[in-house]
């Protein structure tokens, strides 16, 4: 076992238990290498080190408490978002409903026009609140 | 092991589902972010930052992936993107890293592995914290961060000798 091959060993050997072969081929040369068992020994001491340094914290006692606020504003703020266009689609929704009232004998052409209509000013409303959404954005 | 959360999701039980899902998983999301930004304070914030980020999601889960592995793909990203806006924000300065540390205190022993560990790349970082976190489960670890095992293992070895050089260079006594 060359000295690349000895250090690659050593890096095994501390993420897992190494077959019984390699690990006296690895102990072969270390008996004879200085410079690999310096690496060796830096490795296995930053190995004890990390393991009593890098312990796991504790989520603060109030985490869920305030993630459950995060998300109930959130929740509040996406509704407001979506006010306008609740509105719009219901205020188109009420015209189309009255104009197939007033007119039912065009029942079709009312709702298709209708349909068309909303598809188009929901376009366009978009269109709007992204570019008003762009210049907000770059002021 | 997810299939209850799943059928949550797909049934639109979002909040029981989310419940489910901090109970099962709310600790390892925090892990990683811990490993990814080393500040408890920041990786609380992030954590939430990641469960708010899986409510909105919610709705548009197709169910191709298990929830676990869809929120430790989210996890993950949004660590990645949180670590490197942190780079912008605060830089270790290299002399910093530099200076020996002589005392045998485990206090500042501590603070010199964590400041060693901190100048690793972020994902190097991340596989050798969340290593130790994990009872050096090498498994848990390629879960977590959506890679395979091999590559755990492949980062895990270039953190430990880029660790050992800076102790070498250094002069460090661990």
């Amino acid at each position: 076992m060359n000295c690349e091959l000895t250090q690659e060993t050593i890096l095994d050997s501390l993420t897992g238990p190494l077959p019984e072969e390699r690990r006296i081929s690895m102990e072969s040369h270390l008996s004879t290498c200085e410079n690999c068992r310096q690496f060796a020994a830096i490795q296995r001491s930053l190995d004890a080190q990390l393991a009593g340094a890098l312990r796991p914290f504790d989520l603060s006692a109030g985490f869920r408490a305030s993630l459950r606020e995060r998300l109930r504003d959130d929740t509040s703020s996406r509704w407001r978002e979506s006010l306008p266009d609740i509105a719009h689609l219901a205020g188109a929704a009420g015209g189309t409903l009255l104009l197939l009232l007033a007119f039912p004998r065009y029942s079709t052409t009312v709702a298709l026009a209708g349909a068309a209509f909303t598809g188009a000013t929901y376009f366009l409303q978009a269109v709007i609140r992204d570019s008003l959404e762009e210049q907000g954005d770059i002021s | 092991m997810d299939e209850d959360i799943q059928r949550l999701i797909e049934r639109s039980r979002y909040p029981e589902a989310l419940e489910q899902l901090l109970n099962r998983y709310e600790r390892k999301v925090f892990r990683m972010a811990l490993a990814f930004l080393r500040e408890p304070n920041r990786a609380e914030e992030v954590t939430q930052d990641i469960f708010v980020k899986i409510w909105r999601a919610m709705p548009d889960y197709d169910g191709r992936a298990s929830p676990g592995t869809w929120l430790y793909a989210i996890a993950r990203n949004t660590c990645l993107s949180a670590t490197r806006s942190e780079a912008y924000r605060k830089t270790v300065p290299l002399d910093a890293i530099a200076e020996p540390a002589a005392s045998t205190d485990t206090a500042s022993l501590k603070l010199e592995l964590e400041r060693l560990v901190g100048r690793l790349p972020p994902i190097q970082r991340a596989a050798i914290t969340l290593f130790y976190l994990e009872d050096k489960r090498v498994d848990e670890v390629a879960t977590l961060l959506q890679m395979p095992e091999g590559t755990v293992k492949s980062h895990l070895h270039r953190a430990r000798r880029s660790l050992g050089e800076m102790i070498r260079n250094n002069d460090h006594e661990l």
